[in-house]
């Protein structure tokens, strides 16, 4: 199929990233020939995105009124959804993008340039972190064992809970956060609790875990393993499965994936948790 | 559209009608902290501008008013990680909303085709939600006009149906390779006319003048 986008492979790497990119933004894929190309921090870029939105409102002014019965639709829809994911009078949310604006300012170099979204993210993380009741997190399943091994984990002082943050992929359909990867890097033993994304049929698509170590090539993530989120689950609790060492984890993401998942993920993210 | 159109808006913030500008009185981020009234602002803000983008897209007004309130969900649940730094409220409402129309364009590819209802006359282009116009979508407007006239073709196209790069090789007559190089070209030096002008980030996070080598 060459509707996506096949790139010459004499293309400078950087062409090939921003035509990759420019592909996404106004076809809303990346052809399978050049999605490798796209390291994780890459592929969450969205300038591309915001260059064809904006070119698209200076061409193609709003020219019509929505009837009046969306109006009431729409606002009642968002009314319950509000309503409904209050857990906290804390504006977690203003107080995200308050400390992510920070964080983004902060690099100086362009080794520290090069992960600025990573900073960004980690400090949503760490606001919902701050913010996140703590009852919550003990409401683990009582006959899941992995659910017990977490609850030990937590317990360490050593170990870290950082939220997942959910993205805009249809499967994630929660709002804000989606769950919490529970990290302990001296044991190297985690695991990941995630909420509010779709159960998934396994024999069309499974749900893979994947690690950003800082003390490797990070275009090579670290597969975390494999799993399902079942039809009945609210909430699914997946031991960590690292199939080499972490060394420095420095962001944890799931993707969606083809059955029994893959070495190269299609990058399709519906959950990041960086570490702070 | 002929290119020069919309190019009668003023620098700055458009027609100077004397209303509030659009990003003068954010409401993201109150969309953000729950706040019942800040979502029905923000519909009365973007609902037209996203319904516009929903009539494009959409092969019917049933389908629009379904993908409309997908939009809104979606930007309810990204309304926290807004930036005015980085864009305008109206682009990255329009951002979420052509992602999602997009994405529904491919799933409905995908599928047998359905009958559709015969397209509305759409109402006249008066002033939908928005009158001011956004800086950056403005600096868009100017950056479309530095391109070469292909370049403009094709992006137009792409742009405005979310049109794949054979079918614009069949509506232009242009070889397929000679498509995707204006679309791409196009939308990067949009793109880098927008940094250039402090908008966006790159893709390593990186604000314009940062690191941005």
């Amino acid at each position: 199929m060459s509707g996506s986008s096949p790139i010459p492979n004499d293309l400078p790497s950087e062409d090939a990233r921003a035509w990759s990119l420019a592909d996404r933004a106004l076809l809303g894929t990346c052809g399978p020939d050049v999605s490798t190309s796209l390291r994780i921090v890459e592929y969450l870029d969205e300038s591309f995105d915001y260059a064809a939105a904006a070119t698209d409102i200076a061409l193609f002014p709003p020219a019509e009124r929505p009837p009046e019965a969306l109006r009431r639709r729409v606002t009642a829809t968002l009314g319950r959804l509000s309503e409904a994911s209050r857990p906290s009078p804390i504006p977690m949310p203003q107080t995200a993008a308050t400390t992510a604006n920070t964080a983004i300012g902060a690099p100086t170099t362009a080794s520290t340039g090069r992960w600025g979204w990573i900073a960004a993210a980690a400090a949503i993380a760490i606001a919902v972190a701050a913010w996140w009741p703590v009852t919550e997190i003990d409401r683990a399943t009582p006959d899941g064992s992995p659910a017990l091994f977490r609850n030990a984990l937590i317990a360490d002082r050593s170990t870290a809970v950082v939220a997942c943050a959910c993205t805009e992929d249809p499967l994630c359909i929660g709002s804000g956060e989606c769950g919490d990867i529970v990290w302990n890097a001296e044991r190297g033993e985690g695991y990941l609790r995630l909420v509010g994304v779709e159960p998934n049929d396994p024999s069309e698509f499974q749900y893979q875990l994947w690690i950003v170590d800082s003390t490797r090539d990070e275009r090579y993530p670290i597969d975390g393993g494999v799993f399902d989120v079942p039809g009945d689950c609210g909430e699914v609790i997946v031991p960590i499965r690292a199939t080499v060492p972490v060394g420095d984890a420095a962001l944890f993401a799931v993707s969606v994936e083809k059955p029994g998942g893959t070495v190269v993920s299609d990058r399709r993210f519906v959950a990041v948790a960086p570490v702070g | 559209m002929s290119d020069g159109e919309n190019q009668d808006q003023s620098p700055g913030r458009g027609k100077g009608n004397g209303r509030t500008p659009p990003d003068a009185d954010p409401v993201l981020p109150r969309v953000a902290t729950g706040d019942p009234a800040a979502i029905n602002e923000c519909y009365d803000r973007f609902g037209g501008l996203v319904w516009s983008l929903a009539r494009r897209f959409c092969p019917n007004a049933s389908d629009a008013e379904d993908a409309v309130q997908e939009i809104f969900i979606d930007v309810w649940k990204s309304a926290a990680r807004y930036d005015s730094e980085i864009a305008s409220e109206t682009t990255f409402v329009a951002m979420i909303a052509r992602r999602r129309l997009i994405d529904r364009n491919r799933r409905r590819q995908r599928r047998p085709p359905m009958p559709t209802l015969p397209e509305q006359a759409a109402a006249p282009a008066e002033a939908v939600g928005e009158e001011e116009q956004s800086e950056d979508v403005r600096l868009a407007a100017e950056a479309f006009e530095k391109l070469r006239p292909e370049q403009k073709q094709v992006l137009r196209l792409a742009i405005h149906h979310g049109c794949s790069h054979e079918q614009i090789a069949t509506t232009t007559g242009m070889p397929l390779g000679t498509v995707k190089t204006h679309a791409r070209r196009g939308l990067i030096k949009i793109r880098e006319i927008l940094r250039a002008q402090g908008k966006l980030m790159d893709e390593a996070g990186n604000r314009p003048g940062e690191d941005d080598s």
